[in-house]
């Protein structure tokens, strides 16, 4: 019997909801909320040894020490898996989950999740482990967990997985190597017709291509230019007032700034992407406000436009940058704005 | 064949193309500092002769390019060719690169002659 | 044009007093082969092994491959022996399929190729499971680089055609035939079907990065229309060993897996209408006339709906597969690509460096990064010290143990992008 290490948070886990949320984990050797699902419909094969509980903003704000209870309850019961939430749309708990099946992964231990599509810890860990899809909301529990324990069964009895598609899984984005029935010239042809008669076929390797942007023409007279400073760093007022997200946003914002610099302390980066110890120390790092301010009193720019436009470029998508940025030029235009410095990460 | 600039790492090659054009010769530069000199050519408007990953040799494993590019420079760069630079970066960046003063002598002399003869016939045109 | 192959079936090769084909058992007189292969004077010793599917038995690095095949009326290979250049896929051509002439030597300190006989590599590639003669060469001392790369390349087509000329005598065959009438035939033959070209992409840039076609380098060539028949003849011979698992060897080009698939669907769903030997040369100005060369060949010529381009080489090739691709579809023929794929030893990096959207069907013949540990062999032909100059292999590729990591990118043939094998690559 293959031994499962079960992870969930306070509400699901029955502490309660929100004033619970900053619960320590525990654990218990039972089967607590989703637990008993699961371990109903993987009873042929193994057995929810202990159910971890924890609480969301517990495990965001001490995250090492989350890990640190985690790993010994991995090194006490010895899992050959591990599966955490499903999350769903919940941003705190589907970052908990993914950073429980990385660590997991970490020591050589099988590990999987499942979260909806916009929950921004699927780009953060799709790489790291394996992430079912799942509905928006708790209600597609019925759903999920038929299909999560499917899926976990194949891990545990080593059963051969299919396409990311046919798994329902987000791929890892990795290429790997397969023997396929028919050489790659048969294939080649097969796929040549399919594509003649205007059928569907699955081409073997998808290129990502974008489209190709004309740059503009260069401002004549710096000097009388109106600046605008813009960035995908995620920065943004210290607290998040307007919760930006961490990875695939899906708006932008416009905040005021004024003085000779972002000061430290004030603002912060909400980027989930890269460390931002430094550009938390120095927000003029991300969005260099200060060189701005300097290059306009040096009289070489006319003068800066006195808001911050921000969003996260943290795997958001094409199509809503593309969307942003048009919103972002129509009232940088308006407002008379000659050219903009835009910043990433 | 019209004026062109040499920008090479191979010994062999920066004697045996002297006469072509002007050669800069970075002696202690490796397989990506060339193309990094090659890039800001393009950059100021010199046009690519070759490609730069010509060869079928990966970048982990000769220390040498050789690239010819216009002596003389565009008004602006061509955005194709800055564009085939940026995909070389991709490229080389995925590879540990050699070690030119590690490798035997004999080894380092091929790896001379090969990339010489890759460019011959360019570099004859 | 019509070209009869005679197929002859060789379960196992062995070395005898003379020459003979009996119940698929080729023997032959090693003594007799190396004199002849003695007859060019820059070769001072000639070794001649046999390593078997199934050997504990590692090859490398190696040079080339090459099927054994012999005209029953003029030259196999033309334009590589002596001074004429016959006409090729025309008349008769006897094969001993299930064999192969394998060159081996460094020619360069750097050389590469592996084939193994047995083992987790012997999946990979298709040579592993043929009998094959492998010729061991030792050069006079003052030959240089050139010259010792021709003296191997002609010494492996040699003997190629020695041994395919014991099969002359040989009754006991299959016969194939290939019909290839002219152009204007050819178009009207299937008017119901689509038309599909096939454009060749071979390497052009120099020494072991070279092909032949009639003898002629392919550097001094710009696209070409060439029938499947030449091919089967030997009109394309491989100068080619750097990149092993990408590279296209004379075995590839006479058995061209394209032709091949092209031809069991002719006249069913489609009409294949011709072939552009496409050279991948060194300067964009070469590439740029070529690929204009290669898609007006196929549209203004060929009058193709549809197109089928395979690869050869690392790095700058990418480019002209692309841009044909694009210039292809941007004249509505649709078309499909075969590549490998350089995505890192984790699979985790960008597969290609070169990328346009009209590349929306391709068929990938595997990551060539990725790596596999092989077992130490008992027998080594070649150098094993070698293939730590082996493409996808380094200095730290030899294990204490004696076992061997190598990237699949070493093994010969090992992701042959005319799409001869069953590799390939998915997205997880």
């Amino acid at each position: 019997m293959k031994k499962i290490l079960f992870y969930t948070n306070q509400f699901f886990g029955g502490l309660g909801s929100e004033d619970t949320a900053y619960a320590a984990p525990e654990v218990r050797e039972e089967m607590v909320g989703p637990a008993m699902g699961f371990g109903a419909a993987l009873k042929d094969v193994g057995e929810i040894v202990a159910t971890i509980i924890c609480g969301d903003n517990f495990y965001a704000e001490n995250m090492d020490e989350g890990r640190a209870f985690l790993r010994q309850q991995i090194e006490k019961y010895q899992p050959d898996l591990v599966i955490a939430g499903p999350a769903f749309n919940a941003g705190r708990f589907g970052i908990a989950c993914g950073d429980v099946c990385k660590t997991a992964k970490e020591m050589g231990v099988e590990a999987m999740t499942g979260l909806y599509e916009e929950n921004p810890a699927v780009e953060m860990f799709r790489k790291d482990c394996y992430i079912l899809q799942v509905a928006k909301s708790a209600a597609g529990m019925r759903k999920a967990v038929p299909l999560m324990a499917g899926f976990a069964k194949k891990l545990l009895t080593g059963e051969k997985l299919g396409s990311p598609k046919a798994e329902q899984y987000y791929a890892k984005g990795q290429r790997v190597n397969i023997f396929r029935e028919k050489n790659g010239a048969e294939r080649a042809v097969d796929m040549l017709l399919k594509k003649i008669k205007g059928e569907e076929y699955e081409t073997e390797l998808e290129l990502s291509t974008y489209e190709k942007v004309d740059p503009s023409t260069p401002i004549a007279d710096l000097s009388k230019a109106k600046i605008a400073l813009c960035t995908t760093g995620g920065m943004v007022p210290m607290g998040n007032p307007d919760h930006m997200v961490a990875a695939t946003a899906k708006f932008w914002k416009a905040y005021p700034i004024a003085g000779d610099k972002m000061e430290g302390g004030e603002w912060e980066s909400v980027h989930a992407g890269f460390d931002p110890v430094y550009a938390n120390e120095d927000p003029n790092r991300v969005t260099p406000y200060d060189m701005l301010k300097m290059l306009e009193k040096e009289g070489i720019i006319g003068d800066v436009y006195p808001e911050l436009i921000t969003t996260t470029g943290n795997s958001t998508s094409v199509a809503d940058a593309t969307r942003m940025g048009q919103e972002i030029a129509e009232r940088l235009i308006s407002a008379g704005v000659n050219g903009v410095l835009l910043t990433s990460t | 064949m019209e004026p062109c600039i040499i920008i090479t790492n191979n010994p062999m090659a920066a004697e045996k193309y002297a006469d072509r054009g002007e050669v800069i010769y970075l002696a202690d530069a490796n397989y990506r500092e060339v193309l990094v000199a090659v890039r800001d050519k393009v950059y100021l408007g010199h046009q690519l002769i070759n490609h730069p990953l010509y060869g079928s040799l990966r970048p982990h494993e000769t220390p040498y390019r050789t690239v010819a590019l216009t002596a003389k420079a565009a008004p602006q760069p061509d955005a194709d060719m800055c564009m085939i630079m940026s995909d070389a970066f991709t490229v080389v960046d995925r590879f540990v690169l050699p070690v030119a003063a590690v490798m035997s002598e004999k080894i380092r002399k091929d790896y001379q002659m090969i990339d010489c003869d890759l460019l011959k016939r360019t570099l004859s045109e | 044009m019509d070209l009869e192959l005679r197929n002859i079936q060789i379960r196992d090769v062995v070395m005898g007093d003379c020459n003979s084909i009996k119940d698929g058992v080729l023997t032959f007189n090693a003594e007799a082969l190396k004199k002849v292969l003695l007859e060019d004077a820059r070769i001072t010793a000639v070794r001649i092994d046999l390593a078997k599917p199934g050997d504990s038995c590692r090859i490398l690095p190696v040079k080339d491959v090459i099927e054994p095949r012999a005209k029953l009326e003029g030259d196999i290979f033309p334009g590589v022996f002596g001074n004429e250049v016959p006409e090729g896929g025309k008349g008769v051509t006897y094969v001993l399929k299930g064999c192969a002439v394998v060159t081996t030597g460094p020619i360069v300190g750097f050389q590469e190729g592996l084939i193994d006989m047995s083992g987790p590599a012997a999946e990979y590639t298709s040579f592993s499971k043929l009998n094959n003669v492998v010729l061991h060469l030792t050069k006079r001392e003052d030959v240089d680089p050139h010259d010792h790369e021709q003296t191997i390349r002609m010494a492996g087509l040699k003997a190629a055609k020695w041994l395919g000329e014991i099969a002359l005598e040989c009754a006991d065959y299959e016969s194939e035939v290939y019909n290839w009438p002219p152009l204007g035939v050819r178009a009207n033959q299937y008017p119901e079907l689509p038309k599909v070209a096939y454009v060749c992409n071979c390497m052009a840039q120099g020494l072991l990065h070279d092909t032949y076609f009639y003898g002629r380098d392919a550097k001094a060539l710009v696209p070409t229309l060439v029938s499947p028949t030449e091919y089967f003849d030997g009109a394309i011979i491989s100068g080619n060993c750097v990149s092993p698992g990408s590279k296209t060897t004379t075995y590839h080009h006479l058995n061209n897996a394209v032709i091949k698939a092209l031809w069991a669907r002719h006249g069913k769903d489609l009409n294949f209408i011709g072939i552009v030997l496409n050279p991948l040369m060194v300067t964009l100005k070469e590439k740029q006339r070529d690929i204009m060369l290669t898609c007006h060949l196929v549209t203004e010529e060929l009058g193709a709906e549809a197109a089928i381009i395979s690869q050869e080489g690392f790095g700058n090739p990418t480019t002209d597969l692309m841009h044909v691709c694009r210039g292809l579809e941007k004249a509505g023929v649709k078309t499909v690509i075969i590549t490998n794929e350089d995505a890192g030893p984790d699979g985790m990096s960008e597969s290609l460096p070169d990328v346009v959207s009209e590349a929306n069907a391709i068929v990938s013949t595997g990551n060539s990064n990725a790596t596999v540990m092989l077992p130490k062999m008992d027998r080594i032909l070649g150098e094993l010290k070698e293939v730590e100059r082996v493409t996808g292999g380094n200095v730290e590729s030899i294990q204490a143990d004696g076992r061997l990591l190598l990237e699949i990118h070493g093994i010969m043939g090992g992701h042959n992008l005319q799409g001869t094998n069953t590799l390939s690559a998915t997205t997880i």
